[in-house]
């Protein structure tokens, strides 16, 4: 909590800058109230140049670490922006020297946030993770499928003794079938969802058991619908799979934007 | 089973922002939360510019049952900072 930089605690002009929440497309000033990142609470508020914002709070300069607080500070500012505006967040812990070098910012790659707000305008980030249980999974195909079902009733039977080439046997069969009836899962799921949304981005499954870990930009207008649907396949698939559902979130998975440093001829 | 939208901020939540907030959104310079920009007021000759840039209007996973068997999309440095005091 107080691990203070030394730079931190000289407290001078110059230790200090503007941490970026995200751009936005506006004319007016925004004001968001004390929600910046940091122990000070600093106001949250906007940077112009022409159409363009970038939504800042003052904030000692430092390599801001993704603890609770940071996280949910940076997030909170850029929900409460998001609720009023197009906005394309910026990564975490993006910081600027001064507000001359946020114009220079917003001056230099304009055409290209403009196209990219263009984009996502009217569109939120839903958030999907389905981990299913395995366990019943497995109990269903058990006693489903005839084949893994006879050579485990024969490796049973067999006690200890039952042949090494049965034992291996099952468990190529029962490790396919796991996985047709995780492909099937997927589509199952994923299939309905697809074509209410307008992007989708399949992303890392966080464990083995999760199946499917996607992000969906959705227009706002069809955000009940796509409630509706996720809501019936939850209902529909209740007994072997478990849906986390999020949103909506700044489009963080459908804007891909990186910027670099060229020297200047 | 299904968890509405916004949650009260606990550990799945912070989860989910923490998978979206580190390497998310527009990245300077390829060293996602390290960027102390201060050209102009340092004198520096550079500027900043576009190195990439992708909006996925269209779905950038059609074939999304092989990008989920393991061939899944880059994220960057998220794991690192999973557990970190969360």
């Amino acid at each position: 909590m107080t691990d203070r930089s030394p730079t931190e605690t000289l407290g001078t002009r110059r230790d200090r800058g503007y941490y970026v929440y995200c751009i936005v497309e506006s004319e007016e000033r925004l004001d968001l109230g004390p929600l910046g990142i940091g122990e000070e609470n600093s106001p949250v508020y906007s940077v112009h140049d022409g159409g363009l914002a970038a939504v800042v709070s003052e904030a000692p300069l430092r390599r801001y670490q993704p603890t609770r607080e940071n996280l949910l500070a940076h997030e909170l500012v850029n929900e409460a922006v998001m609720s009023s505006h197009t906005m394309i967040p910026m990564s975490f812990g993006t910081m600027f020297r001064t507000e001359d070098d946020i114009v220079a910012l917003l001056r230099s790659t304009g055409p290209t946030l403009t196209e990219v707000l263009a984009t996502v305008r009217g569109k939120v980030e839903l958030g999907l993770k389905v981990v299913w249980n395995r366990e019943r999974v497995l109990a269903a195909i058990e006693s489903e499928n005839d084949s893994i079902r006879r050579l485990k009733e024969e490796i049973i039977q067999g006690g200890n003794g039952s042949a090494y080439t049965s034992r291996v046997r099952f468990g190529r069969l029962v490790e396919r079938a796991l996985e047709e009836r995780a492909n099937e899962l997927r589509s199952n799921v994923y299939e309905p969802l697809r074509p209410l949304a307008v992007a989708s981005r399949s992303k890392k499954p966080l464990d083995d058991n999760m199946l499917l870990n996607v992000a969906f930009l959705v227009e706002r207008v069809r955000d009940d619908e796509f409630d509706r649907a996720v809501g019936m396949l939850s209902t529909r698939y209740q007994d072997v799979l478990s849906f986390s559902y999020t949103g909506p979130w700044p489009p963080y998975n459908f804007v891909d934007v990186k910027l670099k440093f060229e020297p200047v001829d | 089973m299904i968890q509405s939208a916004r949650p009260a901020p606990g550990t799945t939540e912070l989860l989910e922002v923490l998978d979206r907030v580190l390497g998310g959104g527009i990245v300077v310079d390829d060293v996602p939360r390290v960027h102390v920009v201060g050209l102009a007021s340092a004198g520096i000759e550079a500027r900043l510019v576009v190195a990439r840039m992708d909006a996925y209007l269209h779905d950038p996973n059609p074939e999304y049952a092989t990008a989920l068997h393991g061939l899944v999309m880059d994220e960057p440095s998220s794991q690192a900072y999973r557990h970190e005091r969360l």
